[in-house]
């Protein structure tokens, strides 16, 4: 079991049977007697391995299969065709040591009992999952210290917050401390000081247990703080398996060269800049061109020769914008891997 | 699969009905209201549904072969399995149906144990066993009013067709889950059962012609209050326990293979 | 009535029947799950079959539960579920908005339904007409043309029953459960398993005045020609009274609600 990915994915195909008809009467009488039906592939295709201990992201739109890919790999959904292989298992067998071995996050559904205090429901997993009580003990003390929960656990699950009912949705998933976590939007909806100290547990759960992690946010700072690998999906198909960098230059082939300016540019100097690149910023107080990489030389010396110039930056497109374009060009990133 | 490996896995599940209940009471101890809207309603509707048997008795000497205290018999036999149904069958199959909606079912798939055993305990209403309970006095009562002292055979005649009845409603319950995998407006079939249950009431041979068949085999009421009723009065003879035991491995087998299938269809409802 | 009213109404039967056809298998349960009637129906033939009870003889019983089971096809509403859900919810803000009275949106809904519902329960009424005796209606003129508004004070008296209950949402958490109070009532004293008349002594009198008759045992009374037109009149002045009583109780429940509704801030 040591050698070999701990997950890996052959041509995996998922498709559901949509119903759907045109709005108003006559249509809606109509259906009384004939329903129109639509397969909609989920998941196409779709092949990757995933090691022990790599941090993998799934990126993509909404409806782009990420949670149906979690879902196949966490064994809830069955593959329409293909083979999912997780730990060794058919994940679709859900094998009472399969799920012993693993767990899933999901922000939007909850598992904890809504009107009791969450150790109730925690006390159901130790039972449910077999985990002998000492251990058990010693795990709920650490994680209840490390995501600084207290009495929280001890109060109805209906009263926390939202955050605090994250933080309770986590333990009550990771007692029985699973090889591998899967995600599916664990900070969605939550404040900025709630996703850093989740994102921050994630990554000591991680460290101290060397748990495969895969995870889906529609958060750009989550996937680039959680995980070394990111898988772009789309309509089902994969369109990007690499480092975030990687990416970023992908999409944004750009860099983006930026100083800090005291007064506005001049027409002359203005038409000089953009033929080294794209003007992002025209200042004051900031500068940014976005320019090839062969050219940041140049374009340094350029605006460092500006009067006042200060505060030089250089560095790849941000994140947010990369993501962006990413899926309001969703063709041409199909285009530029090739496929 | 060994049988240490089989022992734990009964254990396992035995510790997961214990958990499953603890946490139901739990729940249940919060909203003490509940036993008032749950268990002494509940008594009151069934008991509710036994005045057209006084009805009958106005008119009547007997009701279909009947006489008074052997239908008080069979009425404590009816609170038994009303009871049982209210308390656990219904809320565990409704809960189960609410996360089928909501897709939290998801969480109860992700645990290591039988996703039907999880589903089945989900959900317990303690309040109702009142009804249960006001069933057992019932039976004792009309034990004593027609001076019966049921022979061993007969007590075991009884255990057969309670359990029976027992294990045909649960997997009812069972058929009607499955049914709202594929379609979710499929979840009024529990109100449908709970209607159907009223005729419950009354003893089988009232009914005549396809009613009678259906009552019978296909959602046994007979064996369910009728067959206990007359296991202690005698005149249950061995047709009827043969035909009990087969009805119900039926349902039971039906059911099981059924809920496999339905898992396989499942598509996990998103947000 | 104006004629922007009118279209407004319109709109909401055409959502309405949209809704119905969209959960018609939930209709189709609903209906089976009031097809009580028709099961007593064979109860009570089985049970007359060595002579009458009381003054029903077996064709009696064929004839009171088809009536019965119609009536309760033609009265049923379901305001109280809708509502009780939209207050929890709060899915009865965005009602609210809307320059239509939630109330007129309920009464339309509910009245949407029935041609389909009629619909889904004529082929289950056929079958049991053609197995048993059939069903004999009144000969009297005067008492068919009664049964009509005493069929659609029935459906008034029940939608406004089930309004009145569920504006109790406004205030507790299980409204619903509370109508499941009343509908266990309804069941055994609106002459739905039993006619009333066969009640004994006493019980029948009581009965007979109580709200759950006048919403289900009258009109199929009447229908079916057990009634004489005085009794009839007298039956219609009472479903009017009782209207009256819980109408006010509706309306009351429904102002107070709203206020209190706005206060928690929904």
């Amino acid at each position: 079991m040591a050698d070999g990915p701990v997950i890996s994915l052959e041509r995996l195909d998922k498709s559901f049977r949509v119903s759907q008809r045109e709005p108003g009467l006559w249509p809606a009488i109509r259906a009384l007697f004939r329903r129109e039906h639509v397969e909609v592939d989920a998941v196409r295709e779709l092949s990757f391995e995933i090691q022990r201990g790599e941090r993998v992201g799934f990126l993509g739109p909404n409806g782009a299969g990420k949670t149906t890919t979690l879902k196949l790999l966490a064994g809830l959904l069955y593959p329409s065709r293909g083979q999912a292989r997780v730990l060794g298992f058919d994940p679709a067998d859900r094998r009472p040591e399969f799920l012993r071995r693993i767990a899933l996050v999901m922000g939007q559904k909850r598992q904890l009992s809504w009107d009791l205090p969450s150790l109730d429901t925690f006390e159901l997993n130790r039972v449910v999952f077999d985990v002998p009580r000492e251990l058990y003990e010693r795990r709920l003390a650490e994680m209840t210290e490390l995501l600084d929960l207290g009495a929280v656990v001890r109060k109805p699950v209906r009263t926390l917050s939202l955050g605090e009912r994250m933080k309770c949705e986590l333990v009550a998933a990771l007692l029985h401390a699973p090889e591998v976590l899967f995600l599916d939007e664990p900070t969605i909806g939550m404040d900025v000081t709630m996703q850093l100290a989740i994102r921050e547990f994630i990554r000591e759960y991680h460290r101290r247990h060397g748990a495969t992690l895969v995870l889906t946010s529609h958060y750009m700072e989550d996937v680039a703080a959680l995980c070394e690998r990111i898988l772009v999906i789309d309509e089902g198909r994969l369109c990007f398996d690499g480092s975030i960098a990687e990416l970023v230059r992908r999409i944004r082939p750009l860099r983006r060269v930026a100083v800090r300016v005291d007064a506005r540019l001049d027409p002359g100097t203005e038409s000089e800049l953009e033929q080294l690149g794209q003007l992002a910023l025209a200042g004051p107080p900031r500068l940014a061109l976005d320019v090839a990489p062969q050219r940041v030389p140049a374009a340094v010396a350029r605006l460092l020769a500006l009067p006042g110039a200060r505060d030089l930056e250089v560095h790849d497109a941000p994140l947010e914008e990369v993501m962006r374009e990413l899926f309001a060009r969703r063709v041409s990133v199909r285009e530029a891997e090739g496929a | 699969m060994s049988a240490g490996m089989e022992r734990r896995a009964v254990s396992r599940h035995l510790r997961l009905l214990g958990a499953q209940m603890r946490l139901s009471m739990l729940a249940a101890l919060e909203y003490r209201v509940g036993f008032w809207t749950e268990g002494v309603v509940g008594l009151a509707w069934s008991l509710g549904g036994v005045v057209p048997l006084f009805v009958a008795f106005e008119h009547r000497s007997d009701v279909a072969g009947w006489g008074p205290w052997e239908l008080v018999l069979l009425t404590g036999f009816f609170l038994i399995i009303s009871g049982v149904y209210a308390s656990a069958v219904q809320p565990a199959v409704s809960k189960s149906m609410t996360q089928i909606r909501t897709g939290t079912l998801d969480y109860v798939l992700l645990r290591p144990v039988d996703a039907l055993a999880s589903c089945l305990t989900a959900q317990f209403e303690p309040w109702s066993l009142l009804e249960a309970l006001t069933g057992i006095g019932l039976v004792i009562v009309a034990a004593v009013e027609l001076e019966l002292s049921p022979s061993l055979g007969q007590l075991g005649a009884l255990l057969v067709v309670l359990v029976s009845g027992l294990v045909s409603l649960v997997a009812l319950g069972v058929l009607m889950l499955c049914a709202s995998f594929r379609a979710l407006e499929l979840q009024n079939l529990t109100s449908l059962m709970e209607t159907l249950l009223g005729f419950a009431h009354w003893p089988i041979s009232v009914f005549r012609g396809p009613l009678k068949l259906v009552f019978t085999f296909v959602v046994p009421f007979a064996v369910m209050t009728s067959y206990p009723a007359q296991s202690l009065i005698g005149g249950l003879g061995w047709p009827e326990l043969v035909g009990a035991v087969g009805t119900t491995l039926a349902l039971a087998i039906g059911a099981r293979v059924i809920w496999g299938r339905a898992l396989r269809g499942y598509t996990s409802a998103s947000s | 009535m104006s004629s922007g009213r009118v279209a407004k109404l319109g709109a909401l039967w055409r959502l309405g029947v949209a809704e119905a056809a969209a959960y018609r298998t939930s209709l189709l349960i609903w209906v089976l799950a009031t097809t009580m009637p028709l099961i007593s129906l064979v109860l009570w033939r089985a049970l007359a079959a060595s002579g009458p009870i009381g003054d029903y003889d077996q064709d009696g019983f064929d004839s009171y539960f088809i009536a019965a089971f119609v009536v309760r096809q033609l009265s049923v509403s379901w305001v109280v579920w809708d509502l009780d859900s939209q207050i929890r919810t709060g899915a009865l803000s965005a009602l609210l908005l809307r320059p239509v009275h939630p109330v007129a949106h309920h009464v339309m809904f509910n009245l949407a339904a029935l041609p389909l519902r009629t619909a889904l329960a004529a082929p289950v009424a056929i079958v049991v007409l053609l197995a048993t005796g059939g069903i004999s209606i009144t000969a009297n003129p005067i008492a068919l043309a009664l049964a009509i508004p005493a069929v659609v004070f029935a459906w008034c008296l029940n939608f406004l029953t089930q309004l009145a209950i569920g504006c109790l949402a406004f205030w507790l958490t299980k409204a619903a459960a509370l109508y499941d109070v009343w509908i266990g009532a309804y069941v055994v004293l609106a002459g739905y398993l039993v006619p009333t008349s066969l009640f004994p002594h006493g019980l029948a009198e009581v009965a007979r005045v109580l709200p759950f008759h006048a919403a289900l045992g009258f009109p199929v009374e009447l229908l079916i020609g057990r009634l004489s037109t005085a009794q009839a009149l007298e039956g219609i002045g009472l479903q009017l009274a009782w209207l009256v009583a819980v109408g006010a109780i509706a309306a009351l429940a429904w102002r107070r609600g709203l206020r209190a509704y706005g206060a928690f801030g929904a």
